[in-house]
């Protein structure tokens, strides 16, 4: 069937997890909806790929942390396949001398804590309250639309105002306590809040997890909260069975229940734009198509720049998307295994937790210090999984696969990846050995994906998860730049809806709000 | 060797002795000058450390000098330039009778070349620039995102992916920013190319007389090519003075020699050398506001309500928000519903006598500054390009002004009227073929 | 037993300036200070015989026009002296210099980059916009934006009207400008390396950030602060103080003594007299005790409450939250005298930048190593090096063709992460740094005749400030605004009553030294129902 036989209303230009929410959304209204993704799969960086025959795993992003319960709901992810291995995944840091601590502020948890540290123990339960509570009194800012800013009357307006309110609703000692963390960095604050360097370096990893920061930078301290403002909205850390390509697939039947026309190998090579007016795409294969409301989940630089072209924006705008910051710096070692490792020390059903190797506060210091430089880091901090505990679809009866998520390893490095690779392979298996001796012998394969790799791969550019980075010159009314905030952009019929829109993470809610954007205008009006 | 040097070298030779110096000219060692301008003002050429107290020259500096009788200099984008060079009367006339020569090689002129310098120029300035022939001029102005204008200059197709745009001021950041995301090279031409400026009713039969043939045929913002004895001239009929006139653009190398051959071949015809005063007296009869002194451009206005945008500087007719995006389109075209917030427009005060003033007041109420005020030796009134708050009806307005006598001070309020259309505007200046002599 | 309106503990420049307003207010008003000389760290004094020189900082220290002409400072003496902005010697063997004169300054930066020659406009711009905006700040005294009362709420709620109500592409701007780091800010302006080396040394030097850390680029308002807003100017001058930092303090002296106040050196203060929950006085070392009626404290926010009273004395968790202020020196100070000019081959004769000082920093990659060094409490392997030759534009300030260099080292530890600062590893640092003037000024070596090293612990030893911060706290942002030090105490009231801050440690902190003097004076004045 050509295309030009069928009239759509909408095109979704990209088939990541926001484009396919964004495409379901429209489709529940009655839209026809057409989506184009330029690769052979679905998913982008939400994937399940194969390290070697028989052993599957998540190849880049491994949990699912910031889906919304409601989305899952409205898209009826679980009646479209969508089943979890795990949920509420605890979280560990593996510790040297074998004391492993929970990051919770469970009663059984914290007992454990205070045997060890009885101020701490009282410290993290008053950490992670007050941390909640900032999450929810941020959540409405941080999780709808962003608020317009158009004059004395805007919503803008409306939402400072209501933030006032929250804020001051937290008590005076925590409203206190919110003014000064906002603007501090991490180190500062763990260093103000916990005695034990093993919690410090936990939380502090924590918050610079994703981010090209270390511990110091100010304003770190900040991505705590964000992050915790999106698990408000979920079911907690979970582990799709099926690995993340299973998110992909869920939503993909959802999509194709609801009748969204899914193209796939299917690149976009422009977007038309007549007068100020997006008015379809042309493929790569030379095929046209027109619809009122053009969403592109691509990276919003690659969309105004590559698809719609610099001579049909301004300059201003195009220099800031030029300039949005994507510094990639963080890395992906997926493992098999012909065996579960032994990490000393941590209890048999711990084992499917989501692991934190952290080295100490100044050495994490130390490794971002490389990162900026260019190096190898001496000591890595890493998220490790092993879906396969829970996941037994994975790998072959006995056996398993381990996911890592290395963090400040910098896109580029002295010498060249081609040199430094292997150095970090070594160093990485290496402080994974320090808690698991036998892990070394049993690896039977593994892959790693630098920046440059993920850049290749997955188009992100940079090798930065987030389609640009988590900031605050880079969030809400300026994600990813104040002309194309609130997924509109200067030409009409034309929308962004991708992670380099706002709120950006794992969570489709960016998919979701530019889908209801776009409704509340009726397309192209 | 400096141009404080040379000007005294030729402070000696008296208007008899310019075949001398004419051969002076020509003399290796006299190539100075043309070093010295190759460094530029904003060079990175120059091995002399910006602080060096040398006087920055044009290549034209000794011919120019020569003409002073007064002696009177000024800057211009950091070169030493003439103010008045005998007197502004003189000047004048000439301008309006016959013909006004002048150096304007400080002017800052940019090449932009490139499989996409048309699209890229497209995007860049407010008005269609799809449309610009080779061999053709337009006057552009460009703004930024929001709307406010950035500068204004003309622009010149020179080929089929050549263009020169050449600007009152600095733009190389803009035009280096804006190019992201084309194919195309800016390179700041500066001192590669001097400039000449004539003016006046017999600008074109003095052109014709030096061997500028048919020059005449060439229409008001037409451009082309001449071969001056062996020299490349490009001739453009452009000038903002509101008269016939021409601009000759040529290698600074080859610049004084055809000065030189102006002022010969044009002395039957009344021709005088000019300098910068009577660029700005014109310029303001014509009502053309001058970017830096009746408006500033929007990366250098601090208080943001100093910037403006094309239609409050009453360049309306340059803004084409029909064909083809450009920088500011979005804004301009929410901004064109909407009241200008000011408007730079001519005034004139009925005053037989020059006088300064600044402040403009409507009903007592200060409501506008007088950016630029000259007394118009034709019409023996001040003109001035002012700044005033807009207001939807029409308010009578009057400036204060401090009149000398001796050391005392007379304080005057006049009635002033806002000029709809510039008050001078000589008739030849759209006539093709422009007149010789002859016809005139 | 003497009694006075408001004793001043501390003659730094901010308890010199609140001492000033509240005489002229009308209030008597006694200032004490530990040491002989006034001006705490911005004092200066004789390194041999006849060549004066600032002991602890740069000695580039002035105080805001507004406080100038409000005290009449002029009338007692104290002149300006306006110079270009200073130069860099960078790595290649080149050097790039700021220059007042809009032309001058361009064809400055063209030297480096054509297109920053012209990219300076828009940098000046919105240096200059910044500078607006945050000028009104610096004369206002913050309240807390957490008490709980209506007229509180009613602020707060109007403050968040008033930024919804803003344009959202100038908040962009605003957010850009207080969040990023300097380096990447400056990327959006400049391209050439000397240029951003230039201006970000500029705007970090004596700060604990490196140029990639975030938050850093508003520092590069600092400069612009009191510049004029005229179209196509260059950089901003720097203003020295005819006579040496000594002449501020001697001038707020002048004016504190011609309106009758006391001033009383080698005082110190070793308690607050605290009755009923209120302050009525100090103690002096000698066992002295004086009495007043509001007590002012220009020490920094540590030592007055952790020094002055017994802890037990004070509101339940200001120990804890004073404790938690950070304060970590991030400077040590080499005073030099010189029998001749020094020389520095890399920048051509008669360069007039050269008043305004002459800074080693070669990139921003090694001033980034340097501030991570910091950080990790070692010495600087390779430190961010400020000089000033205050006898270029002051020749008085020794004899007859001698010379002072003022030499300021960044990024120096107050603690070092192995052990104490002991003489050998001062010599060591003291040895590095001389070494690499001596790269950029040959012979300079022979022409030294005095020199003096002192480490942040040596600054805090005799000016007395925690840490040897000479900044009376880092300059986060979350020690910035209401919460310098914390919403509670950033309006230079305590939960004391009768007590005050007026130093560093409290909005604005070193942003313009003296306004919190005179902001504090203000609220010392109207509580004593004194007013001017």
């Amino acid at each position: 069937m050509r295309l030009a036989d069928r009239s759509f209303d909408a095109i979704v230009i990209g088939g990541g997890h926001n484009g396919l929410v964004a495409a379901c959304y429209l489709a529940k209204a009655g839209k026809r909806v057409i989506l184009f993704e330029a690769s052979d799969h679905l998913g982008g960086a939400v994937t399940t790929g194969e390290i070697t025959p028989d052993y599957m795993i998540s190849t880049a992003s491994h949990l699912i942390e910031a889906l919304p319960r409601r989305i899952e709901k409205e898209l009826k992810l679980s009646r479209n396949g969508l089943r979890f291995a795990a949920r509420n995944l605890p979280t560990i840091a593996l510790s040297r001398d074998k004391r492993h601590l929970v990051l919770s502020s469970r009663r059984r948890d914290i007992a454990a804590l205070r045997e060890w540290n009885a101020h701490d123990a009282a410290a993290l339960v008053e950490f992670s309250a007050r941390l909640k509570a900032y999450a929810a009194a941020l959540r409405p800012l941080l999780l709808g639309v962003p608020p317009s800013f158009t004059g004395p009357s805007s919503d803008a307006v409306t939402a400072l105002r209501r933030l006032v309110w929250r804020m001051r609703r937290l008590g005076q000692p925590s409203f206190e306590d919110l003014l000064r963390v906002l603007p501090a960095s991490i180190g500062d604050l763990v260093d103000a809040t916990f005695e034990t360097p093993l919690l410090r370096a936990a939380f502090a990893f924590e918050a610079l997890r994703g981010t090209a920061e270390g511990p110091y930078s100010p304003g770190t301290a900040f991505n705590l909260i964000y992050r915790r403002a999106l698990q408000l909205e979920t079911r907690g850390t979970s582990l799709p069975r099926g690995g993340m390509g299973a998110l992909v697939t869920a939503l993909r039947h959802s999509a194709e229940g609801l009748g969204v026309a899914i193209r796939t190998g299917a690149a976009v090579r422009c977007i038309i734009v007549e007068n100020n007016v997006a008015v379809g795409v042309e493929t790569v294969a030379g095929e046209f198509l027109r619809a009122p409301a053009i969403l592109s989940s691509v990276d919003p630089r690659a969309t105004m720049l590559d698809l719609v072209g610099a001579a049909n924006i301004d300059a201003g705008l195009a220099m800031r998307l030029a300039q949005t910051s994507r510094r990639g710096a963080t890395a992906k070692l997926n493992l098999a295994l012909d065996g579960l490792p032994t990490i000393s020390g941590l209890a048999p059903a711990e084992y499917g937790a989501r692991l934190l190797v952290v080295p100490s506060l100044g050495e994490l210091d130390q490794a971002f210090a490389s990162f900026k430089r260019g190096e190898v880091p001496a000591e890595l901090g890493m998220e490790v999984t092993i879906p396969s505990v829970a996941d037994t679809s994975l790998a072959p009866a006995g056996h398993h696969v381990m996911s890592v998520l290395i963090q400040h390893v910098p896109y580029e490095v002295a010498g060249g990846w081609t040199l430094q690779r292997d150095r970090l392979l070594d160093r990485v298996i290496e402080t994974l050995a320090r808690y698991a001796p036998d892990l070394r012998a049993r690896i039977i394969a593994g892959e790693m994906l630098l920046a440059p790799d993920i850049e290749a791969k997955f188009g992100l550019a940079g090798g930065e998860w987030h389609c640009g980075e988590m900031r605050p010159d880079q969030l809400l009314m300026f994600r990813p730049t104040p002309e194309l905030a609130r997924y509109r952009t200067p030409l009409r019929g034309l929308y962004l809806c991708g992670a380099g829109s706002h709120p950006g993470g794992i969570s489709g809610l960016a998919g979701q709000l530019a889908a209801r954007t776009v409704l509340s205008e009726g397309g192209r009006a | 060797m400096t141009g404080g040097g040379d000007i005294l070298a030729v402070d000696g030779a008296g208007p008899g002795e310019a075949e001398e110096t004419l051969n002076f000219q020509m003399q290796p060692e006299f190539e100075e000058p043309q070093a010295t301008a190759d460094a530029g003002p904003f060079s990175t050429a120059s091995d002399e450390p910006p602080f060096s107290r040398r006087v920055l020259t044009t290549p034209l500096h000794l011919s120019v000098a020569m003409e002073s009788i007064t002696n009177r200099w000024t800057d211009w984008n950091g070169y030493t330039t003439p103010e008045i060079l005998t007197t502004l009367d003189d000047e004048y006339r000439a301008l309006r009778h016959a013909a006004a020569l002048a150096d304007i090689s400080p002017l800052v002129k940019y090449r932009i070349g490139g499989r996409d310098a048309a699209i890229y120029l497209d995007r860049l300035v407010t008005d269609n620039a799809m449309r610009l022939s080779v061999d053709e001029v337009m006057p552009v102005v460009f703004c930024e995102d929001r709307g406010f204008v950035v500068g204004d200059g003309h622009l010149f197709r020179l080929g089929e992916d050549e263009y020169r745009l050449v600007t009152d001021e600095l733009h190389l950041a803009w035009l280096l920013d804006s190019a992201l995301g084309f194919d195309v090279s800016v390179e700041d031409v500066s001192v590669a190319l001097a400039g000449l400026s004539l003016q006046g009713p017999h600008a074109a039969a003095i052109l014709n007389a030096t061997g500028f043939f048919e020059v005449e045929t060439l229409r008001p913002y037409a451009a082309r090519w001449f071969d001056i004895v062996g020299m490349p001239v490009y001739a453009s009929r452009t000038g903002a003075t509101g008269e016939l006139g021409f601009e000759l653009w040529l290698d600074p190398e080859d610049a004084p020699m055809l000065w030189t051959r102006l002022i010969d071949k044009g002395a039957e015809f009344g021709i005088a050398a000019t300098g910068y005063a009577l660029r700005e007296l014109a310029r303001i009869e014509a009502g053309i506001p001058r970017a830096g002194r009746d408006y500033l451009g929007a990366f250098s206005a601090v208080d943001a309500a100093d910037a403006s945008t094309p239609f409050e500087l009453g360049l309306a007719s340059l803004v084409d928000l029909e064909n083809g995006h450009f920088t500011g389109r979005d804004a301009l075209r929410r901004l064109k519903q909407q009241d200008p917030r000011h408007l730079v427009v001519s005034l004139a005060l009925d005053f037989p006598e020059p006088v300064q003033f600044c402040a403009v007041e409507r009903q007592g109420e200060i409501d506008g500054t007088a950016t630029s005020v000259v007394f118009s030796p034709a019409l023996g009134i001040n003109l001035a390009l002012v700044r005033l708050k807009y207001r939807p009806a029409p308010v009578a307005l009057s400036v204060g002004v401090d009149l000398r006598e001796g050391l005392s001070v007379r304080r005057l309020k006049i009635p002033a009227r806002l000029l709809t259309e510039p008050v001078i505007g000589s008739p030849l200046r759209h006539a093709v073929p422009a007149p010789l002599l002859a016809e005139y | 037993m003497e009694r006075h309106d408001a004793i001043i503990i501390g003659g730094g420049l901010n308890g010199l300036t609140a001492a000033a307003y509240l005489a002229r207010f009308g209030a008597r008003v006694l200032v004490l200070e530990r040491n002989a000389a006034l001006g705490g760290a911005d004092a200066s004094y004789e390194i041999v015989p006849g060549f004066n020189i600032a002991r602890y900082n740069l000695g580039i220290s002035t105080l805001p026009a507004r406080i100038v002409s409000e005290l009449d400072l002029a009338r007692y003496g104290l002149r300006f002296i306006r110079v270009d902005g200073g130069i860099s010697l960078l790595k290649d063997g080149g050097y790039i210099a700021s220059y007042r004169d809009g032309v001058i300054h361009r064809r400055e930066l063209a030297r480096h980059s054509l297109k920053d020659a012209d990219g300076w406009t828009r940098f000046r711009r919105d240096m200059l916009r910044g500078a607006q905006q945050l000028r009104p700040l610096l004369a206002t005294t913050m309240s807390d934006p957490t008490r709980r009362s209506f007229s509180t709420l009613r602020r707060l709620l109007s403050t968040a009207s008033r930024w919804g109500a803003r344009d959202v592409d100038e908040l962009h701007e605003l957010t850009r400008l207080w969040t990023l780091s300097c380096a990447e800010f400056l990327d959006a302006y400049f391209h050439s390396d000397a240029v951003k080396t230039r201006l970000a040394g500029d705007a970090l030097a004596g700060t604990s950030l490196g140029p990639h850390a975030p938050t850093g680029a508003r520092h590069l308002i600092g400069a612009f602060i009191d510049e004029m807003a005229t179209a196509s100017g260059g950089a901003p001058a720097r203003v020295l103080a005819s006579g040496g930092p000594a002449a501020v303090a001697g001038a707020l002296r002048a004016a504190i003594e011609a309106h009758g106040g006391t001033i009383r050196t080698d005082a110190e203060v070793t308690d607050v007299l605290l009755r009923e929950g209120a302050a009525r006085g100090v103690v002096l070392a000698n066992g002295e005790e004086i009495q007043a009626r509001a007590v002012v404290s220009d020490l920094d926010l540590k030592r007055t409450f952790l020094a002055l009273f017994p802890w037990s004395a004070l509101p339940g968790g200001l120990v804890e939250k004073v404790g938690r202020f950070r304060m970590r020196g991030v400077s040590a100070k080499i005073n030099i005298a010189l029998d001749s000019a020094p020389e520095f081959p890399a920048v051509p004769a008669g360069c007039p930048a050269l008043l305004g000082g002459v800074r080693l920093a070669s990139s921003l990659d090694e001033m980034d190593r340097a501030a991570d060094d910091w950080r990790d409490g070692i010495p600087p392997r390779v430190p961010l090096i400020d000089m000033l030759i205050p006898t270029l534009a002051d020749p008085t300030l020794a004899p007859h063709g001698r010379h002072v260099l003022s030499v300021a080292v960044h990024y120096v530890p107050e603690s070092l992460h192995d052990g104490a600062w002991t003489g050998e590893r001062r010599d060591e640092l003291t040895d590095l740094v001389v070494d690499r003037i001596a790269e950029a000024s040959p012979g300079i070596k022979d022409r030294i005749v005095a020199l003096e090293m002192l480490t942040p612990p040596d600054i805090e030893s005799e000016v007395g400030v925690t840490g040897g911060d000479l900044s009376h706290g880092e300059t986060t942002l979350d020690q910035s605004f209401f919460n310098r030090p914390s919403p509670a105490l950033a309006g230079y009231e305590t939960p004391i009553r009768n007590l005050y801050l007026c130093s560093q440690s409290v909005h604005p902190g070193p942003l313009g030294v003296g306004n919190a003097g005179a902001n504090a004076a203000a609220l010392v004045a109207a509580a004593l129902g004194k007013r001017g």
